[in-house]
């Protein structure tokens, strides 16, 4: 720039390696930014999986133990807030069941075959889109293409085209009488991730439930 | 500089060896004048950073990613799920995305409100407005790629609209987008388009406009600068590099912050049933668009030709706007028509945009879609001429000076008056808005309408009253004109 | 004021080491040491700026506007106290 003016020499000699100084701090500054923005290629070049998924399975009460009758669907959400699901009191012991008599279960309302609701039908009882079909003992039944899910055994496809049972809702029951969800069991609801066993998948798409109450 | 090599010390000898082998400050990009080292000047080569942005965090996402219909949700939940920083990285590349388009928007306004596209640059305006469309291009084409419920029907009301784009439009963009059947080949085009096909081309754009960057130079501030403004140039390296750096290290880290604060969740995935419970919406940059599409008058047969025909117009005349615009003046007070329908343009799209988010799915009547568009045109204009008027138009005579005794008289008196009238206009303001709202929100009753109008015509008496209060003080102590003249001049001095 | 300068310019230096050494030594699994690694990387990018910033300005010949950098400062420090209220 403008060297060799007439000015004092020892005042120069400092404003130059002040200059110098600057010019090496700055090209260093800028090494360590974009070694800072290179690091986060590492994270990605070297990926770890994670240990445990970020999010976990809400506890939520469902409903009291003494509020449930027998052969009456309760309409809940879990674990977001747009996912439907019934807790039934089916009145025969089933697979996964909890409660004093051990048929207390609950499913998701999401169909696996193409997303429609499915309804409850009862022992003996017919659903109201098909009165030819009698039900020999507690079972879903999906109003779209008439899939049939036993109840008793997890859901497990009776009838009809879903590919899948439907997930069931893990349920607990504490000391003071009330049923509580604690987690989703395979495969993933309808619509997250569909067909995976990653139940993990479930919790993304929506807000988690903090709290619930039964509606019938 | 030149001659590194001689220079003194180890500083000197290292920098001398990177610049002759590199050849750094070779002179390959004229310097630039001292007073564009402000980051307006700056809002284009920070869009081309987000870009490069979106390209790494693209690229490194495009490792996981399986463009099929099967796959396409899974491999975007695996980033979110099981890929170190995964979810951070999809959060970034989104903000990025918006933030480019944003930074990109801000470009072309201030270009317009400074006159850039006048002689010798309406060819860099055109090249420009390119480049935008291939901005929002990226922004519709990537929406669809992770294939979620709200990305696949709004991408679907887009396609549907191709359809009815004017010819030869709608052919071109059909072959574009429709791939070999159905929705794979659909999704595959989508993925070659964001992936190769828009950056190839935004990239030549890119060098056809820096290069004739290069032959024009930085446009002069609007007022027009001195020969002497001119020369203080600063050369390109180091010292516009180390600011280039500066303003793109800054835009990084805030980029990061925000995504860090606000991570994203991924919507539930796809289905033809979830589907048809979604209200399909438009990502906000095209919210406006979608707006216009919901006026009831475009719902005959033919209805949406005609929206899509308004929407393709309005584009055309930006495009060509250089050529409208042939008058030879810059500065903004020269220009108060072209500076007031920037304005209107900038105002309509925002509200535009925000009714849009609020009225999902719904048709709107078209008298109110007159009113809102028609009301808010007129205010920008009103507030845009008024304040003209207040600071550039000479009035016609002049008022006496006030004798320096009574100044603090007159200025309580003006202070008192000008306070009754911000309080009023404050009241008059909320219940303008209030109504205006109300009406946006489809009530459209006697009783409302009437209050719009009292409402309106209050807060246009506040403005008149305070405008002619500020403009009868200004005359007499010729404060704001004389603090305004140096906001035209676009440059300090050293 | 211009030795404070140089004071400055290598306590922003020794802050850009640190941050890098974290960022790299880091594998953030969690979103909480997500958020930690962005809040040192944005540190070690501020720190680079408030450098360049009085590299430029001495090119210049000019004195780094104390505005600007106070304003530098304070960011550097909300960073770092944010830093601490995660951990």
């Amino acid at each position: 720039m403008s060297e060799g003016s007439a000015g004092e020499s020892p005042e120069r000699d400092t404003d130059e390696s002040r200059r110098d100084f600057l010019k090496i701090a700055a090209a260093a500054s800028a090494v360590l930014a974009f070694g800072g923005i290179a690091s986060v290629m590492k994270a990605v070049v070297f990926p770890s999986i994670p240990a445990s998924s970020q999010l976990s399975f809400p506890r939520v009460k469902v409903i009291a133990l003494s509020a449930l009758a027998t052969g009456i669907p309760v309409e809940f959400n879990y674990p977001l807030d747009n996912e439907p699901n019934y807790v039934i009191k089916l009145g025969a012991k089933s697979e996964g069941g909890v409660g004093p008599d051990g048929d207390i279960v609950a499913f998701s309302d999401i169909c696996q075959h193409l997303g429609c609701n499915w309804g409850y039908v009862p022992p003996r009882g017919s659903p109201k889109v098909n009165p030819s079909y009698v039900a020999s003992g507690p079972v879903g039944y999906c109003p779209c293409h008439g899939s049939i899910f036993d109840l008793t055994q997890s859901a497990k496809v009776v009838g009809g085209p879903s590919p899948r049972p439907v997930p069931q809702v893990q349920l607990e029951v504490d000391s003071s009488g009330d049923i509580y969800a604690v987690g989703m069991g395979p495969p993933s609801i309808f619509g997250h991730n569909t067909g995976s066993n990653n139940v993990a998948d479930d919790l993304q798409g929506g807000t988690l439930v903090t709290s619930t109450s039964g509606t019938s | 500089m030149t001659g590194l090599e001689e220079k003194e010390g180890v500083a000197g000898k290292v920098a001398g060896w990177v610049d002759s082998r590199l050849g750094l400050s070779h002179p390959l990009l004229r310097p630039v004048p001292q007073y564009a080292l402000n980051p307006f000047y700056w809002l284009g080569a920070l869009a081309v950073v987000a870009f490069v942005i979106q390209g790494v965090t693209g690229m490194i996402m495009m490792l996981y990613y399986v463009p099929s219909p099967e796959q396409a949700y899974s491999s975007t939940l695996y980033i979110f799920q099981n890929v170190s920083n995964g979810r951070f990285l999809e959060t970034v590349h989104l903000y990025t995305a918006y933030a480019m388009i944003m930074l990109a928007f801000m470009h072309m306004m201030r270009g317009y409100f400074v006159s850039v596209q006048k002689k010798p640059r309406e060819v860099m305006w055109v090249v420009g407005m390119l480049m935008g469309f291939v901005t929002l291009g990226f922004g519709f084409t990537g929406y669809l790629l992770p294939w979620t419920v709200v990305s696949y029907s709004a991408t679907h009301v887009g396609v549907g609209m191709v359809n009815a784009l004017p010819q030869p439009l709608s052919n071109l963009l059909n072959f574009l987008v429709e791939g070999s059947s159905g929705d794979a080949g659909e999704l595959l085009r989508f993925f070659d388009l964001h992936v190769v096909i828009l950056p190839a081309v935004l990239l030549v754009l890119l060098v056809v406009k820096m290069y004739m960057l290069e032959a024009h130079g930085v446009a002069d501030p609007p007022a027009g600068s001195t020969v002497a403004a001119k020369e203080k140039t600063i050369p390109i390296f180091p010292d516009v590099t180390v600011y280039l750096l500066e303003l793109s290290l800054l835009f990084g880290a805030g980029m990061l912050l925000i995504s860090a604060i606000f991570p994203l969740n991924l919507p539930a995935e796809y289905s033809a049933l979830t589907a048809g419970q979604a209200t399909p919406q438009p990502d906000w940059y095209f919210l406006w668009i979608y707006q216009v599409l919901k006026v009831s008058v475009f719902d005959v047969g033919g209805g949406l030709a005609a929206a899509l025909s308004v929407v393709t117009l309005v584009f055309v005349v930006l495009i060509v706007l250089p050529f409208i615009d042939r008058g030879k003046a810059r500065a903004i007070s020269r220009r108060p028509v072209y500076i007031t329908l920037g304005l209107m343009f900038v105002g309509e799209l925002v509200m535009l945009s925000y009714w849009g988010y609020v009225t999902p799915g719904a048709t709107i009547p078209t008298e109110q879609a007159a009113l809102v568009i028609g009301g808010t045109a007129l205010l920008i204009a009103l507030g845009s001429l008024a304040a003209y008027r207040l600071l550039y138009w000479r009035a016609k005579g002049h008022l006496e000076t006030v004798p320096a005794a009574q100044l603090p008289h007159t200025e309580a008196r003006s202070g008192l008056a000008f306070t009754v009238l911000v309080a009023a206009g404050a009241v008059s303001i909320g219940t303008f808005l209030n109504s205006v709202i109300g009406l946006a929100l489809g009530d459209l009753s006697a009783a409302s309408i009437a209050l719009l109008a009292s409402s309106g015509a209050a807060l246009a008496l506040d403005v008149l009253a305070s405008v002619y209060l500020i403009y009868r003080l200004d005359l007499r102590t010729g404060g704001i004109r004389r603090r305004v003249k140096a906001l035209e001049v676009g440059w300090r001095e050293p | 004021m211009r030795i404070y300068l140089s004071l400055q310019v290598i306590f922003l230096i020794a802050l850009q080491v640190t941050s890098l050494v974290v960022l790299w030594a880091m594998t953030p699994l969690t979103q909480s040491a997500t958020d930690t690694f962005a809040l040192y990387l944005s540190m070690d990018l501020v720190a680079f700026v408030l450098i360049s910033y009085i590299y430029r300005s001495t090119r210049m010949s000019r004195e780094p506007s104390r505005v600007w950098m106070s304003v530098g400062y304070l960011a550097l420090v909300v960073l770092l106290v944010s830093n601490l209220a995660l951990a």
